[in-house]
């Protein structure tokens, strides 16, 4: 039962921050619709959970605790998912660049970013060096 | 903007334990590759939910604002992951190219089509 006092308390957290981004950077690019504070928090939070992953390679279960609160609750609900596609749902209307930029920045940056921060993760563990 | 907060990271509770529970589910039901199901479980259930409520909720009145904020921005969007999406797909690619294309690409997809069926279905239901 403790385990999901750690995972209500990231996925608080990291509501939270998603919801304080999405009006910080949707205020910062004039309300744009292609990028949007989604995008930002899914691929910061692609990146972490990357990191995470390489560094626990080499580094198995330093904290159980840990990894349920910060990779599970904070990162799982610092980025999202439903949002993207329902951003993306909105686009439909507009024209396929906008639909073509916003997916590239959505899963094209996501992707990239994660395999960079599982890359840098092993890095720090050393894993390169061993 | 406080009240606000508050109701979003009450959501995100919910959902993040939610999401949790659903993983725990799928981890006893189908060792090993569990979690790319599990992900694909709750990131499409969300998509579905999502459209439903998108629906049928619209930001008219404050109070409406603010059962959207704590339901679709704080709930669904922490039920549903993007970070366990790009790292379940990132440990696709090493197992299976094809598996990856469909859990990847395949995913949005069919996230799309049911938020789609999930709009539907609330204005269908109106009077």
């Amino acid at each position: 039962m403790v385990q999901l006092f750690f995972v209500a308390a990231g996925g608080a957290a990291g509501a939270i921050i998603r919801y304080i981004l999405s009006l910080f950077i949707s205020r910062l690019t004039n309300h744009s619709q292609v990028v949007t504070g989604t995008a930002v928090a899914n691929a910061v939070g692609s990146f972490l959970a990357g990191l995470v992953m390489g560094y626990l390679t080499t580094h198995p279960a330093e904290s159980a605790d840990f990894g349920l609160f910060f990779s599970v609750g904070f990162l799982g609900s610092l980025t999202t998912f439903s949002t993207f596609v329902l951003e993306f749902r909105n686009l439909l209307d507009k024209s396929f660049s906008h639909q073509a930029i916003y997916l590239l920045l959505q899963m094209g940056g996501s992707l990239l970013l994660a395999l960079i921060g599982i890359l840098a993760g092993s890095v720090l563990a050393g894993g390169f060096h061993a | 903007m406080l009240r606000n907060m508050i109701w979003v990271g009450l959501g995100g509770m919910i959902g993040a334990v939610l999401r949790y529970t659903a993983d725990s589910i799928f981890a006893m039901l189908f060792n090993p590759g569990y979690p790319a199901l599990s992900i694909l479980f709750v990131n499409l259930t969300g998509c579905l939910i999502m459209g439903y409520i998108s629906g049928k909720i619209h930001s008219g009145s404050s109070e409406e604002m603010t059962l959207r904020l704590f339901l679709m921005t704080g709930i669904l969007g922490s039920f549903t992951t993007f970070s366990g999406f790009t790292i379940q797909a990132l440990s696709l690619i090493e197992q299976s190219v094809p598996l990856f294309i469909l859990f990847f690409f395949g995913q949005p997809v069919i996230g799309l089509v049911l938020m789609i069926a999930g709009s539907y279905l609330s204005v269908s239901r109106k009077k």
